[in-house]
């Protein structure tokens, strides 16, 4: 269990060096484009501190995976994600959607309680960005887009568990078959391969 | 009290009474309601702090629900 924690979380490092290098190039392209206002500083800011958390959870995945650690890297994405919509122009932000690789990935992993705490983290979140940066006027749309990352949390968590309870199911086939396939063995040595026939 | 087909002892041994998971189904409608007015009618984002109790909360009160009729329990 802990050997695999660490393996996903592992893979998880993988995957945010290159989301964050993609995020990078995304911030800089749109930056020189006009699209973003983002100052430089907290572009290069936001990337040094998602290097060295990246850093941090790869040095401590050596040792082995803690069972928390898991929530502590994704709430560090969402919060990261959050400061990046907040410097880009919150609700209109058009990073908005990282949120969603966050939510999917893990989800997918750990099931539905990590899908429950991502959709539960990302609703504070994005209320506090919402509070940064107003949004004026009629707020239902961002109230909908709120409820569609629950409904998307839910979803995804609900698969994840059919596939966890699924994959159990099929270990403990495995395990019946080679425990019989071994008590086959054992009758055979004893009765001379009549057991077979 | 007789149960339908399918169903197993009687609605006296039943952990959940009807009564209590009627009110259950109402509160999940009232929440669902609530979900509605907040998202259509919130004049500022901190309402959307309720989001996870009324979603969370309507959807396991539906469930208890389900599951009652379902006689899980």
């Amino acid at each position: 269990m802990i050997d695999d924690d660490r393996r996903t979380e592992q893979s998880k490092v993988a995957v945010r060096w290159l989301v964050v290098a993609i995020l990078l190039i995304a911030a800089v392209y749109l930056r020189r484009s006009g699209t973003i206002t983002t100052p430089w500083s907290v572009i290069l800011a936001l990337t040094a501190f998602v290097a060295a958390a990246n850093l941090w959870f790869g040095v401590l995945l050596r040792r082995g995976a803690a069972p928390w650690l898991r929530y502590v890297t994704t709430g560090t994405d969402i919060l990261l994600i959050s400061v990046l919509l907040g410097a880009s122009g919150g609700a209109a932000s058009p990073f908005y959607y990282v949120y969603f690789i966050v939510l999917v990935s893990n989800s997918i992993r750990y099931g539905m309680r990590m899908a429950v705490f991502v959709a539960l983290l990302y609703n504070i979140a994005y209320v506090a960005v919402l509070l940064v940066h107003p949004v004026g006027g009629d707020l239902t749309m961002e109230g909908v887009k709120i409820l569609a990352f629950w409904g998307v949390a839910l979803y995804a968590g609900y698969l994840a568990t059919r596939f966890q309870r699924q994959a159990r199911i099929l270990q403990a086939y495995e395990e019946t078959i080679a425990g019989l396939r071994s008590r086959v063995d054992d009758l055979e040595r004893r009765g001379g391969g009549e057991v077979r026939d | 009290m007789p149960l339908g087909p399918g169903g197993s002892g009687t609605a006296a041994s039943r952990p959940l009474r009807s009564r209590t998971v009627g009110w259950g189904v109402v509160a999940a409608a009232a929440m669902i309601v609530m979900i509605v007015l907040v998202t259509w009618k919130a004049t500022t984002p901190l309402l959307f702090l309720l989001y996870p109790l009324l979603v969370l909360g309507a959807l396991a009160l539906l469930a208890l629900g389900a599951l009652w009729a379902l006689r899980h329990f």
